[in-house]
């Protein structure tokens, strides 16, 4: 009996081992403990389970039901209207500097202003579509415009037609609503390469982990309904997602994107770029912006790293046309104090291969488009920020301020090198 | 004569059943609408559904019920609250099981204590209630009813916490409570368990 239970238990012990081995063990010439185990398989059911990024909630605040009064409507029984809700924007911005140019008088750069001023409405309707209609109140009279008035409408489970007046996705900073801008301001190449709101439509399908999407826009621009103008843009965006567990055990979601544009129309085209400073006098010099030609084509890809506390975004942009621009923003944020303070720094790197190709403005003007704030022309641009965004109520409500120092050159013009501090602050409300 | 007096007694005693007073319910949960009552507590807004009622194999009374928070901006909470009463109208047991965030949790079954050793022979599986109540003075029920709070709150911190950071505002910062999630769901659905006490009688 005892013979049997040390056996079996023999077996029981062997049982992982070579066939020799465990006859070794059995006729007296090894010891169980000479023998070497092979590990422990991993568990299959941790290895299976699939890491899922969660972007971390936000606490309760008493100011909730003032913004929950955004949503007029909810019901999603309902098969006619699901959702209806108001949305707006407000940003005020103010930047403060000088930005200083060798050989010629410096420019103050103190501006304050009302970069945004957006009101309009979503809805959800029918189960499957989603309408969303903007207008813009801020800036010069070009500038105010309807800004969206588009439709989503979901035609298969995850393949969607868009559809109306609104912006061809292009780079983080340019896809990215507004409100979520982690920056007073977008960077210089973003603005400059901004195609315009105009009519369109596109086909996307989201069939994680890629996503993806392609349409047509006219090339016509207007601060209402745009119409059809030459044969238009081209636009194909590409993403891929997913998410990974960190050897501390948490899980950051990465996004890697690329997006094109094709201009059909080179230099007719209104909506590509969105303005033309052509004969127009730069600050820095004074000298006149040269013939801006256009873009025929333009790619972005970059990448999106996402964790609980700290996120990165890195996004590459090259136009070519007439000539070429190229340039990168690495902008790395952490929050100090989840939820209520957010460190935010940016690189933004510009060039160009033509004299006075790169055409923009500074502070609280870095969008030239927006009104007729001084505009700066140069070949090689480099701005450094680094700033804290403090959140009184969520992303809704957030006071911006940071420093940023910006460097234009001008080397292939008359040498009118740029370099300036500028102190940037700003408030941002959203519902 | 003595025959039917027994059968009677015998009939009145087996039929002796503990019920739940649930417009009573209703009147101290805010009132029923539409077969839920909404109340709020701690920045937290509570729904409950009106209990079923259901009796077991030895007479006790078994109400269940769904309490949820659902607040838009933060944690989703549901869970079923199972409430045991004896055939005398005396809870003797409260659990819950439910879902925050996603994330499974149960309290376990808390017991009423002078019921341990009753009912220690029938499953052996009853939970123990705190051993050492904090106030020597407090009845079973608010021994029972604190055990249960305290086991709530720390079950759902440990649902919810699964390393997850989460984003506190100025204004949530400066105006609410430096309390856990677990704790405020736990102090609200303290409500629900209040009003079932004073509601289950013979």
């Amino acid at each position: 009996m005892k013979t049997n239970i040390l056996l079996t238990s023999l077996f029981f012990v062997l049982l992982p081992c070579s066939a020799n081995e465990a006859l070794d063990v059995l006729e007296g010439n090894k010891k169980v403990e000479e023998i070497d185990l092979p590990p422990l398989p991993d568990d299959p059911l941790e290895e299976d389970e699939k890491p899922v990024f969660v972007e971390p909630g936000w606490a309760a605040s008493p100011l909730d039901p003032i913004w929950a009064r955004a949503v007029l409507f909810e019901d999603n029984n309902n098969p006619w209207i699901q959702q209806l809700a108001i949305m707006g924007l407000y940003q005020w911005n103010g930047s403060w500097g000088t930005a200083e140019t060798e050989g010629a008088p410096d420019t103050k750069i103190d501006t304050s202003r009302t970069r945004r001023a957006r009101l309009g409405a979503r809805m959800r309707i029918f189960g499957n579509t989603e309408v969303e209609a903007i207008g813009e109140f801020a800036g010069d009279a070009r500038y105010q415009r309807l800004e969206t008035l588009k439709g989503k409408t979901r035609v298969l489970p995850n393949h969607y037609v868009e559809y109306g007046k609104f912006r061809p996705q292009f780079g983080i900073e340019g896809s990215k609503d507004p409100a979520l801008l982690l920056t007073p301001e977008t960077s210089f190449l973003t603005n400059m390469l901004m195609p315009a709101s105009t009519i369109g439509f596109m086909i996307s399908q989201d069939c994680e982990p890629w996503d993806w999407g392609i349409g047509w826009f006219s090339n016509d621009t207007d601060r209402y309904l745009p119409g059809m103008r030459g044969s238009g843009l081209i636009a194909a965006n590409l993403a891929y997602q997913m998410d990974e567990k960190l050897e501390g055990g948490s899980v950051v979601r990465t996004r890697w994107h690329l997006d094109y544009l094709y201009s059909m129309d080179g230099e007719s085209s209104r909506a590509l770029p969105r303005y033309r400073p052509n004969g127009m006098v730069a600050s820095n010099g004074p000298q006149a912006v040269p013939i801006y030609r256009s873009f025929r084509h333009m790619f972005s890809t970059g990448v999106t790293v996402e964790g609980e506390r700290f996120a990165f975004e890195g996004d590459f942009t090259l136009a070519n046309g007439d000539y070429n621009v190229w340039g990168m923003t690495l902008s790395p944020s952490y929050w100090a104090v989840p939820g209520m303070l957010r460190v935010v720094g940016r690189y933004h790197y510009a060039d160009t291969d033509a004299m006075g190709g790169l055409v923009g403005g500074l502070g609280a003007g870095s969008d030239p488009y927006f009104d007729s704030s001084p505009i700066f022309v140069g070949d090689e641009f480099h701005s450094f920020y680094l700033g804290a965004n403090l959140h009184l109520y969520q992303d809704k409500f957030i006071l911006m301020n940071g420093l940023e120092y910006s460097i234009l050159k001008d080397e292939a013009g008359a040498s009118f090198n740029t370099d300036a501090w500028i102190w940037h602050s700003g408030a941002k409300l959203s519902f | 004569m003595k025959i039917i007096l027994s059968l009677l007694a015998l009939v009145t005693i087996s039929t002796e059943a503990a019920n739940l007073n649930v417009p009573g319910l209703g009147r101290d949960l805010n009132g029923w609408n539409g077969g839920v009552a909404s109340y709020s507590k701690s920045g937290a807004v509570f729904s409950v559904a009106k209990p079923t009622q259901n009796y077991d194999e030895n007479n006790n009374l078994i109400i269940t019920t769904d309490v949820r928070e659902l607040k838009k901006s933060s944690t989703v909470f549901k869970g079923l609250l199972r409430v045991l009463v004896s055939p005398d109208g005396t809870i003797r047991s409260i659990s819950m099981t439910g879902e925050v965030d996603g994330h499974k949790f149960e309290t376990g079954e808390v017991a009423r204590q002078e019921s341990i050793a009753a009912d220690a022979d029938a499953s052996g599986e009853i939970e123990v209630a705190a051993l050492t109540p904090a106030d020597p003075q407090a009845s079973p029920s608010q021994i029972m009813k604190d055990d249960f709070e305290a086991r709530l709150a720390s079950a759902v911190d440990r649902a919810k916490e699964s390393g997850k950071t989460v984003k506190k505002d100025l204004s949530s910062w400066l105006f609410t409570s430096s309390a856990s999630i677990g704790e405020v769901i736990a102090d609200g659905t303290r409500i629900t368990v209040n009003a079932l006490f004073n509601n289950t009688s013979r």
